[in-house]
């Protein structure tokens, strides 16, 4: 079982984030540690952190091994072909070590405001598998083309794109809602992951059984998606065993501001 | 004399990060002001859209035009390779920045109506964190439809949003909304923003320069002639004034496609600088090949290192 790291690009006081950020990064891959998440859009906006991809772009500088990810995207209230540059390019500096975190949740309207001029209306589900299919389409195709209810896109070159040719690997975050997780699982062409926020060990439990039979029921290898757990930086102690004793790939430790290298070196002893 | 290379980074396995910090340290240590970023997120292989800039001031008399681009069904079309790629402006200001001590990067432009205004704030305040302040924004409001389509974003009206997103851009960055209201509930942007980075708003035509003087603080032209540059400014400060704004507070940065030889080229920097740039931006289109001679040779004719 691997472990990795999320935190807010948030730096102490006094302490340059820059700084921060490749001190905790090189720590991680020194350590041993599989990865370095920034935490999700939800999180970002209600904690004050910096932005996600360029903390990681930070991180991928700083480091040649480690896994970068977002932990959960609201992929519905972001605009299609900015996105999709800005995580094609993190990838291209990364050398194809980005992992893309979806959030299924229909985002509140505090994040919707902030990210788009999105005023909720429709179905939110129909238009992330619309905006997962365009993005999809930007990285993977010569000339992109799109035409669903939420998206038109006629000829686009869209470069560079995400190392491999096949698009971005993409880790769903847990959601009680299986219409909603169904349909990022239908829309996601390269599903590598899901992942449980901060949840305990019980639901996490739950959560993996359910996820495994909505897999099941669409005919996809649930042995194939990882499944990460985000834990609290204070509940770390134990959360190792947890993870293993639930046949979890990885658990991640979070922190609320970027860790120091000893904070870093502590979760792998 | 403030001089900016204007230059595309492409994202292919030529201009990699490794050539990138090289070029950025090179145009630093050849007394270089900054490094300035063009902005698509996508391009179209025959865009209904015709480019605006088509003509670019003549290296030998910089008061004449000459048309540089290529001309297709009487359509200008943008200098773009067939496969042309762009990576994303901010992480290569930071990439760029980390790189070297005091280059600056701007945004050539960045095209403001794509953005989210709120998510584009929280953006840049980390590049301000991340560069040391480093940061400056030229923003435009694009040509390409094509790309405004697959944005979904309406086009004949960008210049309209561009002006609000002006307005809630600082705003927001003093922590209020548009209307002076606090941001929405459980909305928190970054602490230590300090101050907005420089930003000018680009284009030629009257909107531009009066979006420019009032609602942006500097205007970044392209392509003009050094006179119709001067008589240009002059409008911008007398609309600036009206608006009650000092030139002090403006920053102005005259831009050219410039494709003389470098003993040509402070002819017309300088009838930019003498007109009243504060700043000249100057795109060479670089071949990774020999762009360390090429900048040599500029640095030289301009005396940037002197």
């Amino acid at each position: 079982m691997e472990i990795g790291l999320a935190c807010s690009w948030r730096a102490e006081p006094g302490r340059p984030l820059r700084a921060a950020i490749e001190e905790a990064a090189a720590a991680a891959e020194r350590s041993g540690l599989a990865s370095l998440w920034a935490v999700g859009d939800r999180q970002q906006i209600g904690e004050g952190s910096h932005d996600g991809v360029l903390g990681l772009l930070v991180a991928a500088r700083a480091t040649t091994r480690l896994r970068l990810g977002l932990s959960g995207d609201a992929v519905t209230a972001r605009s299609v072909p900015v996105r999709a540059k800005q995580l094609a390019t993190l990838d291209w500096f990364s050398g194809g070590r980005l992992a893309y975190g979806l959030d299924p949740a229909e985002p509140a309207a505090p994040l919707r405001s902030h990210l788009s001029e999105d005023d909720g209306s429709g179905d939110a589900v129909a238009k992330a598998v619309d905006h997962l299919a365009a993005m999809h389409a930007l990285w993977t195709e010569s000339r992109a083309r799109v035409d669903t209810g939420h998206v038109t896109i006629r000829g686009a070159i869209a470069l560079p794109k995400p190392a491999g040719g096949a698009g971005l690997p993409i880790h769903l975050r847990d959601v009680p809602d299986d219409r909603a997780l169904g349909a990022y699982v239908d829309a996601a062409p390269r599903l590598a992951g899901w992942l449980a926020w901060k949840q305990d060990a019980g639901a996490v439990e739950t959560a993996s059984a359910r996820f495994d039979r909505l897999l099941e029921q669409r005919g996809r290898d649930a042995a194939s998606v990882r499944r990460t757990w985000f834990v609290d930086a204070a509940d770390w102690p134990g959360a190792r065993e947890t993870a293993r004793d639930l046949g979890l790939d990885e658990v991640v430790a979070v922190f609320p501001r970027v860790p120091r290298a000893e904070e870093v070196e502590g979760l792998g002893a | 004399m403030r001089i900016g290379l204007v230059d595309v980074f492409d994202g292919g396995a030529e201009r990699n990060p490794a050539f990138m910090a090289e070029f950025a340290r090179t145009v630093e240590d050849l007394g270089f002001d900054g490094v300035w970023l063009p902005e698509h997120m996508v391009f179209f292989d025959d865009p209904e859209s015709a480019y605006p800039y088509r003509t670019a001031p003549n290296a030998d008399d910089p008061e004449k035009t000459h048309l540089h681009n290529k001309t297709e069904d009487g359509k200008a079309r943008v200098e773009a390779a067939p496969e042309q790629g762009i990576i994303d402006s901010f992480q290569a200001a930071v990439a760029m920045c980390a790189a070297t001590g005091r280059l600056r990067i701007g945004t050539s432009v960045l095209l403001l109506p794509l953005r989210s205004v709120s998510v584009l704030a929280r953006e840049i305040a980390t590049v301000q964190e991340l560069t040391g302040g480093r940061l400056d924004l030229g923003v435009g409001v694009g040509w390409l439809a094509e790309e405004f389509e697959a944005c979904g974003v309406d086009f004949a009206t960008r210049g309209r949003r561009a002006e609000r997103y002006l307005h809630e851009l600082a705003g927001l960055w003093n922590g209020t909304g548009p209307d002076g209201a606090v941001l929405p509930d459980g909305v928190v942007l970054p602490e230590g923003r300090g101050r907005l980075p420089r930003l000018m708003y680009g284009g030629n035509g009257d909107a531009a320069l009066r979006r420019a003087a009032t609602a942006a603080y500097g205007w970044y032209p392209w392509n003009l002639t050094p006179s119709d540059f001067a008589a240009r400014l002059e409008r911008f400060h007398r609309l600036a004034a009206e608006a009650g704004r000092a030139r002090a507070d403006l920053h102005v940065v005259a831009g050219v496609r410039f494709t003389g030889t470098p003993d040509q080229l402070p002819q017309i920097v300088n009838g930019y600088l003498d007109a009243g740039a504060d700043g000249v931006n100057v795109s060479l289109r670089l071949a990774p090949s020999d762009y360390r001679e090429v900048l040599e040779a500029v640095s030289g004719a301009l005396g940037l290192t002197r």
